[in-house]
């Protein structure tokens, strides 16, 4: 028996029909032959390289072809066990790494389709890219299909110098995408034996591991470090007997690497596997499909073995088998309807329908086409900017297929899907182009055809009710007839009516703020000041729109009172996104006529404490959203502000509203507390200050005047400001207040503020003493007060 | 913004087409009547133009018949279901509404 390691060699008898189609191969050779000979004319190339025996060549088609019955699952026939090592029991360590090496030998096989394919492609074009002294060009040559290879690998694996004809055996597929096989395969036989010849010119040693690569295609004949060629039409061997011993062992193997041997090799790198079942290779998946049946196979086999086994010793495996093997046969079934159809599209078909279905996606304006997705990829993004392997441009017009962000471009076996990407984007860049140059037609009107074509889209469904939009223009920004809509809210609207209006006009500041929100986006590059003509028209345009938008959105905003826009919360939630647009002056406008018409606000005339009632919590959310969104884009602009507005505001706070009634609420202390923060610092920072020091000294004296006000107003009401015990809110904002007005308190208004206050103090510290719940947080919280008089918490004994 | 030019009908310039209505409803609290007997209350999140709907805290109230099989008797009977969010598809959408329009909210 032919061994070869252990594993048999020999190849199994020829059938009659392989026979004929090898005959049939030998004659297409002939053509091609001369199509050689014209080519080496051509080129004048010496072709004579290329030649070789005559015999040598009808053994490498056997070579070729002896398996493909096996590999494309066509016959029916029973296929030996000779591929089958397992049966030798347990394998020893260096078989085992031989088997790595041989799972490795799926890569190389698919080279050669490659190298073959650009020959065959070149055969008929003659071009000049077959240049004999660039073996690495040739191997290189891009694919046109996507083969996922290094070159370097595919150079190792079709070298084995000593015999370049017993290069693997074609790879599953190899009918389905070269139907012109033979004139191909002679080529092949070239190119094996050109390489050999520069291999030998490079007095290579070669590694006889390198050899046994494809052993698993055992009717190759064995690969030695001697040239000759094994007798090829050896009978095949003898049914071999198995012992029990070696049954059994196979089973323990294929139970222990159970995962494995469902994919074929015990020691299969599942790296690579997973890598190249990504790749989604129509020939890798028949290739699994191949695998899978060879499998199946052997386990049926083994399967006999077993039930007479299992006779004699039990049914010591039964279940375990059984279940193994229905899940495989389950497996290999499924696997096997869907090889039916493997290689059915072309990859012209297969592109085709990526760009229908891309078409339809493909936008120019993502974030308001694709809002939501854009918005949870930028949160994510956010989270973790290695994840997405889509950034969010995924759809931009320009951008194409943007990022492939966690796309490993340096893994080289990546190469064929990568191609397949790069092709994808070029399409897309295509077809974003076409949209963009041709106008966005609705309708087509063919002549002498009855009626019109619609072109339908998703962007751009079928229009099935035309309404005439008279208000367009109040929606259109871009038109300065939004003035005239101007819509002030009559006194005598009241209830429903006068509320619809409130929402009508929150709803047009929000088109404002989305359409500010927009053009920020596609704000045109301002820094290229000295670009051409085009770029500075464009600044000018996007100015002029941005400006006009965002008069509209102003105008909107200050129809109404802004107390009765804040009164409602997605007014309150604008109004930091409507703020980001507005002038200052403008912010400033708005927090006029908000600090004079603060006590009309919900928050402050609904949350106004008193000892009995417990305000609503839908009040509270109210109030906590209010501080969330509208107070800290105002407090950013009083952070910024000079006295002289800080007095005017809070002067006005304190003459058009009830001041005591509006500090018992969080948000009225919250805006005395800015105001009063805000003047203190500019107090200490008064000497570091150059400009205008009498004026300076006016206004300071004028600050002193309006804190006595304050501070007179709110006397004997200082205790009524915080909320009750019982409700058990954070009385932070309080203690924050009093900080504030301690802070800029004389001694006499100190000894005042203490006294009113001892008693929740007192309380507060007594609480943190009896549970210590929060402990922590309330002592920081009285501290802040006590801290502005220069106490501390710890000073007070209770 | 001090011209007194505020047109008669200061009505029709509010609401022009249905949606109009829906739209200021947004992020208010609304009455959906739903095909089936359903009825659901909830915050309007959002709409489009088939007013598919998004509501967040809804209250679902299935209203169910049940027919005594031997005095055949009605008795009705509802069932309430309360969800955080609720993609709602408007095909199945009868009315929508304020919910102070109902006047049981």
């Amino acid at each position: 028996m032919n061994s070869f390691f252990g594993f048999d060699t020999t190849l199994p008898p020829l059938r009659p029909d392989e026979l004929t189609t090898l005959e049939e191969d030998k004659a297409d050779k002939d053509d091609l032959d001369k199509q050689i000979e014209d080519y080496a004319l051509e080129t004048g190339e010496n072709c004579e390289v290329y030649d070789f025996e005559e015999d040598l060549a009808g053994k490498l088609e056997e070579e070729r072809d002896d398996l493909n019955d096996e590999t494309f699952a066509d016959s029916k026939e029973d296929i030996g066990t000779d591929f089958d090592w397992t049966k030798y029991g347990p394998l020893p360590k260096r078989d085992n790494e031989d088997l790595k090496e041989s799972t490795q030998s799926t890569q190389p096989i698919q080279p050669i389709q490659l190298t073959r394919s650009t020959i065959s492609s070149q055969s008929t074009h003659t071009t000049r890219d077959f240049q004999p002294a660039s073996v690495d060009n040739l191997l290189r040559y891009p694919s046109p299909l996507s083969v996922p290879s290094t070159s370097h690998i595919s150079l190792s694996a079709v070298n084995p110098p000593s015999i370049p004809h017993t290069t693997s055996p074609p790879p599953p597929g190899f009918n389905h995408t070269l139907p012109t096989r033979t004139s191909v395969s002679s080529l092949e036989e070239i190119e094996a034996q050109f390489i050999s010849q520069q291999m030998q010119q490079a007095q290579r040693s070669q590694r006889v591991q390198g050899m046994q690569k494809p052993q698993r295609l055992q009717s190759i004949p064995p690969i030695q470090s001697f040239p000759q060629i094994q007798p090829q039409s050896s009978p095949r061997p003898d049914k071999i007997i198995y012992s029990l011993a070696e049954v059994e062992a196979a089973l323990m193997n294929m139970n222990i690497n159970g995962r494995q041997q469902m994919l074929m090799f015990p020691p299969v790198d599942t790296s690579f596997l997973e890598r190249e079942t990504s790749e989604r290779d129509a020939s890798t998946r028949e290739q699994e499909a191949w695998l899978l049946e060879r499998e199946k196979r052997r386990l049926e086999k083994q399967r006999k073995m077993v039930e007479m086994d299992v006779v004699v010793r039990g049914e010591l495996y039964n279940n375990y088998l059984w279940r193994y093997l229905t899940f495989l046969q389950k497996l290999f079934q499924k696997k096997k309807k869907k090889a039916k159809y493997n290689g059915l599209m072309s990859q012209g078909d297969k592109d085709y329908v990526n760009r229908i279905q891309i078409s339809q996606l493909v936008t120019d304006d993502p974030y308001s086409d694709d809002f939501y997705y854009q918005v949870y990829a930028a949160m994510r993004n956010r989270q973790d900017p290695n994840i997405g392997t889509f950034s969010p441009n995924f759809r931009t017009g320009g951008g194409g297929y943007g990022g492939h962000g966690g796309y490993d471009r340096g893994r080289h076996r990546n190469r064929g899907s990568d191609n397949g990407l790069l092709k994808m984007q070029q399409q897309l860049l295509r077809i974003v182009q076409d949209a963009k140059r041709k106008p966005k037609l609705t309708q087509l009107s063919l002549e002498g055809a009855l009626g019109k074509i619609a072109l339908n889209s998703v962007r751009n469904p079928r229009q099935l009710l035309q309404v005439s939009s008279k208000h367009e223009p109040s929606h259109h920004p871009g038109t300065s007839s939004a003035s005239t809509h101007q819509r002030r809210p009559s006194l005598s609207l009241h209830g429903a009516a006068a509320r619809k209006k409130v929402l009508r006009a929150i709803e047009n500041v929000y088109n404002a703020v989305l359409k500010l929100e927009e053009l920020r986006r596609n704000q045109p590059n301002r820094s290229r000041v000295y670009g051409g003509e085009n770029e500075k028209e464009a600044f000018e345009n996007w100015n002029n729109e941005y400006t006009e938008v965002a008069r509209t959105m102003w105008e909107e905003l200050s129809v109404m009172e802004p107390t009765t826009i804040l009164s409602i919360s997605k007014g309150k939630k604008v109004t930091p996104r409507a703020l980001r647009h507005c002038h200052p002056d403008q912010i400033l406008a708005m927090l006029t006529m908000l600090v004079a018409n603060f006590e009309s606000l919900d928050v402050c005339k609904n949350e106004i404490w008193n000892q009995t009632e417990m305000v609503s919590t839908s009040v509270m959310e109210e109030v906590e959203l209010f501080m969330n969104t509208v107070v800290p884009p105002l407090l950013q602009f009083i952070t910024e502000a000079p006295l002289k507005i800080v007095i005017g505001l809070l002067a006005l706070f304190i003459e058009r509203n009830n001041i005591v009634c509006v500090a018992k609420s969080k948000v009225g202390l919250a805006f005395l507390t800015m105001f009063l923060s805000r003047a203190e610092i500019l107090k200490q920072g008064r000497g570091s200050m150059h400009s205008h020091p009498q004026t300076e000294e006016r206004e300071f004296l004028q600050w002193q005047e309006l804190y006595n006000h304050l501070f007179t107003l709110l006397q004997t009401h200082f205790l009524s400001l915080f909320p009750p015990f019982i409700t058990g809110i954070d009385d932070m904002y309080v203690w924050q207040f009093l900080a504030a007005m301690a802070v800029g308190a004389s001694h006499e208004q100190q000894s005042i503020l203490v006294t009113e206050v001892r008693e929740r103090v007192m309380e507060t510290l007594f609480q943190v003493k009896l549970q210590s719940d929060k402990a922590y947080q309330k002592i920081n919280n009285v501290n802040l007060f006590l801290h502005a008089l220069g106490l501390d918490a710890s000073q007070i004994s209770i | 913004m001090s011209d007194e030019q505020v047109p008669p009908t200061v009505e029709s310039n509010d609401v022009e087409e249905p949606f109009d209505l829906v739209r200021l409803s947004l992020d208010e609290r609304i009455y959906v009547k739903l095909r089936g007997d359903r009825e659901l209350r909830g915050k309007l999140h959002a709409y489009d133009s088939h007013l598919n709907m998004v509501l967040g805290d809804v209250e679902e109230t299935i209203t169910v018949v049940e027919m005594d099989e031997e005095t055949y008797e009605e008795a009705v009977r509802t069932v309430k279901r309360q969800m955080e969010m609720l993609f709602v598809r408007g095909d199945g959408i009868i009315l929508v509404s304020p919910p102070s329009r109902t006047g049981d909210q």
